[in-house]
């Protein structure tokens, strides 16, 4: 008797990929990646760390550094790579485009021309680019949104997003130019994309927007399906088109404002991550939105501890966003070779 | 007979030129109609109108009673089906996956198929001869292929009205057949069905009725075998027509050209 007919009716088959319990035996194991990735994160770096001891003496040097430090850091890395990944993998999937990355829709070019005229003007002086950062996302999504909600195609959004970052570049350049070295060096470090320290009511703030804003994108995975075969073909299957287009990039795109307005433009996550669980799971958003933010989050933080470790070597700390595009560049190119990206 | 689609002085187009004015009809359960004519003559439009993607440029229509523009996207999905003429599938997906999207409208959000959605996505595929394509990736597959499996999916969605847009478009000559044997079947059991062929002489074997555009107007509508002849043809198409019948009975028609 062959082991097919013995096996219990499985819904999940070779020809139907997404059933309740694979996404949750997939999603539980890519947590616990990404739970082991947060705690060794937590333990190496430059200081030895002895876990027993910070955990036991809460007064001691090692508690100090594990949970003012090394855990805050970590839970930066987290959300922020579970905000973009899991937002690339959704706008990929809405905007039909491979190379849809979270920062195209104009959330980049906003964020850096928000932090370049706060940090040229001098205004960061008091809260931190971060606020400016955010509030210039947020302003060009608002004009993304408006301009490609007044067209009925997906490509729209896309266009204003690319020609209002080439606007803003352009613009950077131009305040580059206007203002100290000094300034501009502060400019370009934080355009690289880096993370620091926040403080536990800024990190308890982002990640409720973050958790916000990945529910959202979940729920409307199933109806991301469909629309990839269509406009008018999702209509027909029951769609609400043009209100499941703005609900979700309003929640990739504020999303992708909190995650840049905590650590810069950190690239290549966004883009790597979801391509390769797609090679990996298939196309089904509905596993792809979720397990992007949990390898999003491992992926990242893993990248933060490299710029950690490789510390002593460089004799400074380089910012995660350039380990992450050394890391993603390549591979991004090795599998476009392979022919393993879609085109 | 009450209709599940009607329309009235309907004018189709898109901005404000209307491509075809003038339409009236009413398609009821159990009855298929042909819309024939040439390219550009406005018969996938008059479907999107009828679908609510566009609005009437003028005259009325009702889908079950209603304005397309004014029914809910799910509860409307879950009556009508639509199969376009080509789909930009993202290719990952499997030939049962697209199928069992067609259950969607009868599920939340999540689209999670049960028991039943699954067996009636496979039936479909039985249905038309293709359950062997359910394993296998939609961009691997053939224009004919994946025209196969919108129509299976559409059957899967189990709809009142159904709207094919050239249904037999890319299909070999079997599938052409087999696949309106199985709508006519439906149509049989009270599926109502609107078909934009090209086809005259599968029009001439499955329709009820006939709609007839050409150069912005109604050239003709009514009964299937009133309303297809040589000479109408000729006047759709502008092409000289020659009308055969063969020995069981059915009429035929060809055009007349040498080369």
């Amino acid at each position: 008797m062959s082991a097919v007919a013995l096996a219990p009716r499985r819904l999940a088959t070779a020809e139907l990929r997404f059933s309740a319990g694979r996404a949750t035996a997939i999603l539980l194991l890519l947590a616990c990646g990404a739970a082991a990735a947060v705690l060794v994160s937590a333990v190496l770096g430059e200081y030895p760390l002895a876990l027993g001891r910070a955990l036991r003496f809460p007064a001691s040097v090692d508690a100090t550094v594990l949970w003012r430090l090394r855990v805050p850091r970590a839970v930066l890395g987290a959300l922020v790579g579970a905000a973009l990944a899991s937002s690339g993998s959704a706008l990929q999937g809405l905007l039909k485009n491979p190379l849809a990355d979270p920062f195209i829709l104009g959330v980049s070019g906003g964020a850096a021309l928000g932090a370049t005229l706060a940090l040229a003007v001098g205004l960061t002086a008091l809260v931190g680019p971060s606020l400016f950062a955010f509030l210039g996302s947020v302003a060009a999504m608002a004009l993304v949104l408006a301009v490609g909600r007044s067209r009925r195609s997906p490509y729209a959004a896309l266009l204003t997003g690319v020609v209002f970052n080439a606007f803003a570049a352009a613009a950077i350049t131009c305040i580059k130019t206007l203002v100290s070295p000094d300034r501009v060096g502060e400019i370009l470090y934080w355009l690289a994309g880096s993370l620091g320290y926040e403080t536990p009511r800024t990190l308890a703030g982002a990640a409720v927007l973050q958790v916000a804003c990945l529910g959202v994108l979940w729920r409307q995975s199933g109806r991301l399906n469909l629309l990839s075969l269509g406009d008018e073909d999702a209509a027909s299957l029951g769609v609400p088109v043009q209100r499941t287009r703005t609900v979700v990039l309003l929640a990739a795109s504020l999303s992708v404002a909190g995650a840049v307005a905590l650590s810069g433009l950190v690239g290549f996550v966004g883009l790597i991550v979801p391509h390769l669980l797609r090679l990996l799971l298939g196309p089904d958003q509905r596993l792809l939105v979720p397990a992007s933010a949990l390898a999003g989050a491992g992926f990242l933080v893993l990248s933060d501890l490299l710029t950690r470790l490789l510390f002593p070597l460089v004799h400074a700390e380089l910012p995660v966003g350039v380990v992450t595009a050394v890391l993603g560049g390549p591979l991004f190119l090795w599998l476009l070779q392979r022919g393993q990206v879609p085109p | 007979m009450t209709a599940l689609l009607s329309a009235r002085g309907l004018a189709v187009g898109y901005g404000r030129r209307p491509v075809v004015s003038g339409v009236s009809l009413d398609v009821g359960p159990g009855s298929l109609l042909a819309v024939l004519g040439p390219n550009g003559a406005g018969k996938s439009t008059l479907l999107r109108t009828a679908l609510g993607w566009l609005p009437p440029l003028s005259g009325d229509v009702l889908l079950f009673g209603q304005s397309p523009l004014r029914w809910e996207r799910q509860q409307l999905a879950r009556r009508v089906a639509w199969v376009p003429q080509a789909f930009e599938a993202d290719g990952g997906f499997t030939g049962l996956e697209l199928v069992l999207m067609g259950r969607a409208p009868h599920l939340g959000a999540w689209g999670l198929p049960g028991e039943r959605d699954l067996s009636l996505a496979r039936a479909a595929l039985e249905e038309l001869q293709i359950a062997h394509l359910a394993g296998r990736r939609t961009g691997e597959l053939s224009g004919g292929e994946r025209r196969l499996l919108l129509l299976a999916r559409a059957l899967a969605q189990g709809p009142e009205l159904l709207l094919l847009d050239e249904p037999t478009a890319f299909l070999d000559l079997r599938h052409q057949v087999h696949v309106l044997q199985r709508v006519r079947a439906r149509v049989e059991a009270g599926l109502a069905v609107v078909a934009v062929l090209h086809d005259a002489n599968l029009a001439a074997s499955v329709a009820d009725h006939v709609l007839l555009l050409r150069d912005g107007g109604v050239l003709g509508h009514g009964p299937a075998a009133q309303w297809l002849s040589a000479g109408r043809l000729e006047s759709l198409y502008g092409l000289p027509m020659v009308e055969a019948v063969a020995p069981g009975g059915a009429r035929s028609f060809a055009p007349r050209w040498r080369p």
